[in-house]
């Protein structure tokens, strides 16, 4: 609907469209605004308390709004009124009462002046927010200390910031239908592939649901693979990570209200790499890379070859140390597998209750769980010290394992693993690995393969498939995703050539 | 983005490795090694230069994109390979019962991996593909860790004497050079090579790099074992040892054993689907070609009515693999004149 010309007409469509009256944080503030010798004019503004800076509004907005030329002959009244709020505010002009809506709905004040018909809106968003602080679950000891919080165009700009590059884009796309979320998607418009960015649009704008709260959903509605248990989607809080990811030639997308970011598209692998791998040197990342790479075998197989090997395969492990678990075992009524998914549960247990509690409780938990009731089931007879060693591994295990969701992904394959072991021992367990590698192999992140650079193989990413190669020696961008402009291979021109060095302290002495 | 969907040389090397090294964990160098005798690596070297020729025969068919096979042809094909495929698993599986899983029955495992295969079918041909370039370098790491392991136990008087018992120790050259037959298979999956890939070059490179694994199984077994045993790579790893805690470390290696069939398994019924298909695959028919090659290897009602059929199939693989291209290329030859 237009902004009608009557000013009594808008105060009534605005009246009720934002139920006035209804709704405690709805301001509506009537005035009078003089301008010419003589001539007054009826206005009001309309904004919602809390969403707003109520200073800036006072000060800025009315008090400019009083202060209008009284002797002005020959005026445009528009332009007046324009010029006057211009000077202290972000000002947009709008005569589709809908889109004044939509802007009031995110921080805006919406100014209407009688015999106009257009409205004019300040943007004076002012609710309170977090400060800036170090990410929850992707914590490092080396490299930037910062997350991204809630509000959207603080993050833009926490990535801005990194980036400093003109050609980085923010593009708005909102989502929802009854509750509008702005998104943001980012990337370096002379890098990235324009199908991957037509590709996240596409999908973005042909979502239909009424509204969204955080990015975790909007990566659901746009995944490949919804019953694939990997995220195909890197879900990360560092705006450093979203931005070595978007001048590689990927796309990030910055959700107003989650401190999410995701980017896209991604491999396998790259779940497994942390960022603190760039900022170490590379024989310190590698180590970590492979300390790793064995605590993720040990938290998704261990359990599982355990059964395999205690079931089935008694010649792997020496004679004594058979009879040894064997022995530990004796008293215990349930046969290994029943055992072992029984702890698997208590250990997932302990573990939510954990992140659920304060972490003053999540302590004591931790210690009641793991200590006391551990200790009383052995004592108990209940479960076999053994049983609760492996468990106690596995779940160690995945604590080291870098992404959170991967973490997840990896607590429920496990189980898998569990009932292939039992059921087949080595031979269930491979069928259950083969399983995976198919799946994984057959999947996608946004047109890449998931398994790419190694199947299909291409030159390896600038993080390494499995290992960290040195810094001069990698490359600005991945192969795999067709970029506009390949990255410069990083290079040390100082270790080249004669003169290799100017500065050599003088050792020699006088022996004369 | 398109470019990542078509298969690259690397991976289509590592299928035509993998059909080979998974013949090699089975019975194949027992059968070398009892017809060689001290003469195994010298009946290699022939088997390899016999293959070579007959390889070369079959990769001079292609043209860059690959050889087209009629509707009849590619029946044929299909009809043995699922023939073979049934009687490949239901030896795979008794070789799994006796040597590490005794205590559950063959068909069983067999249906292992059925189960195996048919997901993997499902998740279609590009999948299976691109898992070969994931497993089959483990597979080959894992191979020669095996063999490096073996170095202490080599013993070089096996080799004495040199040619065994002289022309009957190199009779069968034939037959088994018939092995390297599955290199026909790349043919099948022209279509789906990337614009670079060039179909004789990867068969070329594949046998290459198979016969420099087959040389070497064949070196270390013949140097290492010298007791009849019926999967002497079985044997090579169980003489793998790093200490008290792992002290029979086959049971770890059997996975590799175990990935490879999997693989090479879920690859020829695939491959059957599409050539019974025109080249697509159809999901209507996996679970009926999955189980008609599981009906084929439970037909076998014992381990000697088993190597009777394998010994049977030997000569019609013979005839499609080795006489078929070879009619291929003389119709060919006469269209073009």
């Amino acid at each position: 609907m237009k902004v009608s010309k009557s000013i009594s007409e808008n105060l009534e469509y605005m009246k009720n469209k934002l139920s006035f009256g209804l709704s405690s944080d709805v301001i509506l503030k009537e005035f009078t605004v003089n301008a010419g010798i003589g001539k007054k004019y009826k206005a009001f503004l309309m904004y919602f308390e809390g969403t707003t800076n109520t200073n800036q509004i006072d000060e800025y907005i009315i008090g400019s709004m009083h202060l209008m030329p009284r002797n002005a002959i020959n005026y445009n009244l528009e332009e007046l009124v324009e010029n006057q709020l211009i000077t202290r505010n972000q000002l947009t002009k709008y005569s589709e009462l809908e889109q004044i809506i939509e802007r009031i709905n995110y921080g805006g004040c919406a100014i209407f002046v009688d015999t106009l018909g257009v409205a004019f809106v300040a943007d004076v968003k002012g609710w309170n927010m977090r400060s800036l602080d170090q990410p929850v679950a992707e914590g490092i000891v080396k490299g930037p200390q910062v997350g991204f919080i809630e509000t959207l165009r603080i993050n833009t700009a926490l990535v801005r910031k990194i980036v400093r590059n003109e050609n980085l884009i923010c593009e708005n796309i909102n989502v929802g239908k009854t509750g509008i979320t702005s998104c943001n998607i980012l990337y370096v418009k002379n890098v990235v592939n324009d199908n991957l960015v037509k590709e996240v649009r596409r999908r973005i704008n042909k979502i239909t649901v009424d509204y969204i709260n955080d990015s975790g959903e909007l990566e659901q509605l746009i995944e490949d693979f919804s019953w694939l248990p990997t995220p195909q989607i890197l879900s990360t809080e560092r705006p450093d990570r979203v931005a070595s990811a978007v001048l590689q030639g990927k796309v990030a997308i910055l959700v107003d209200g989650s401190p999410f970011a995701l980017i896209l598209p991604i491999n396998a692998f790259e779940l497994t790499h942390s960022s603190e791998d760039n900022y170490l040197r590379f024989p310190y990342a590698n180590l970590l890379r492979i300390i790793r790479m064995i605590a993720m075998i040990t938290s998704l197989l261990l359990p599982g070859i355990f059964i395999a090997i205690v079931n089935f395969h008694h010649e792997a492990i020496p004679l004594d140390l058979l009879f040894a678990i064997e022995a530990t075992r004796e008293k215990v009524p349930f046969s290994l597998t029943t055992e072992l998914i029984v702890l698997e549960i208590a250990f997932e247990f302990i573990r939510d209750a954990s992140v659920r509690m304060p972490s003053s409780g999540g302590n004591a938990i931790g210690i009641i769980g793991g200590l006391v009731v551990g200790q009383a089931a052995v004592e108990a007879n209940l479960v076999s010290p053994i049983a609760l060693i492996i468990v106690a591994l596995t779940g160690i295990g995945s604590f080291v394992i870098p992404n959170y969701f991967l973490g997840f992904s990896f607590r429920i394959v496990k189980y898998l693993y569990i009932i292939a072991g039992a059921l087949g021992g080595f031979l269930g367990i491979s069928l259950a690995m083969f399983l995976q590698i198919i799946w994984l192999c057959s999947s996608q992140s946004f047109g890449i393969p998931f398994f790419a650079p190694l199947a299909p193989k291409y030159d390896s990413d600038p993080a390494g498939t499995f290992f960290v190669k040195p810094i001069w020696k990698r490359s600005g961008t991945a192969k795999v995703l067709s970029t506009k402009k390949e990255g410069i291979k990083n290079s040390r021109n100082w270790a080249k050539g004669k003169d290799k060095t100017i500065y050599q302290p003088d050792d020699t002495i006088d022996i004369s | 983005m398109n470019k990542a969907t078509a298969f690259s040389e690397k991976e289509l090397i590592f299928v035509v490795v993998n059909s080979i090294i998974t013949k090699l964990y089975l019975l194949y160098p027992k059968t070398v090694i009892s017809y060689g005798k001290s003469a195994s690596i010298l009946l290699t070297l022939s088997v390899i230069a016999v293959g070579y020729i007959f390889v070369f025969t079959v990769a001079s068919l292609f043209n860059k994109r690959g050889l087209k096979l009629n509707k009849i042809t590619s029946i044929i094909i299909a009809l043995t390979l699922i023939c073979i495929s049934g009687l490949f698993l239901r030896s795979v599986s008794e070789s799994i019962n006796i040597t590490l899983l005794p205590n559950i029955s063959v068909h069983l495992i067999s249906l292992f991996f059925i189960t195996g295969v048919c997901i993997a079918v499902y998740s279609g041909l590009k999948a299976i593909v691109r898992s070969h370039a994931v497993i089959v370098p483990i597979t080959l790491t894992v191979t020669l860790i095996m063999l490096l392991s073996n170095i202490k136990h080599i013993n070089i008087n096996n080799i004495y004497p040199v040619f065994g018992d002289g022309i009957s120790s190199f009779t069968p050259i034939f037959m088994l050079s018939s092995y390297f037959s599955d290199f026909f298979l790349v043919t099948l999956i022209s279509k789906y090579m990337s614009k670079n890939t060039n179909a004789k070059k990867v068969i070329i490179k594949g046998f290459a790099v198979s016969s420099v694994i087959l040389l070497l199984m064949i070196s270390f077994i013949l140097l290492t074992i010298n007791e009849s045993t019926i999967i002497p790579v079985y044997k090579l790893a169980q003489n793998i040892g790093v200490g008290s805690y792992t002290p029979r470390l086959e049971v770890i290696y059997s996975f590799v054993w175990f990935l490879s069939f999997y693989l090479n398994f879920s690859f020829i019924i695939c491959m059957c689907n599409n050539l019974l298909c025109g080249g697509k695959t159809n999901k209507k028919l996996i679970i009926p070609l999955a189980l008609v090659s599981f009906a084929i290897s439970i037909l076998p009602k014992n381990t000697n009515q088993l190597e009777m059929s394998l010994n049977a199939l030997m000569y019609v693989r013979i005839a499609v693999f080795y006489i078929l291209p070879v009619v291929i290329m003389l119709f060919k030859r006469r269209q073009k004149i």
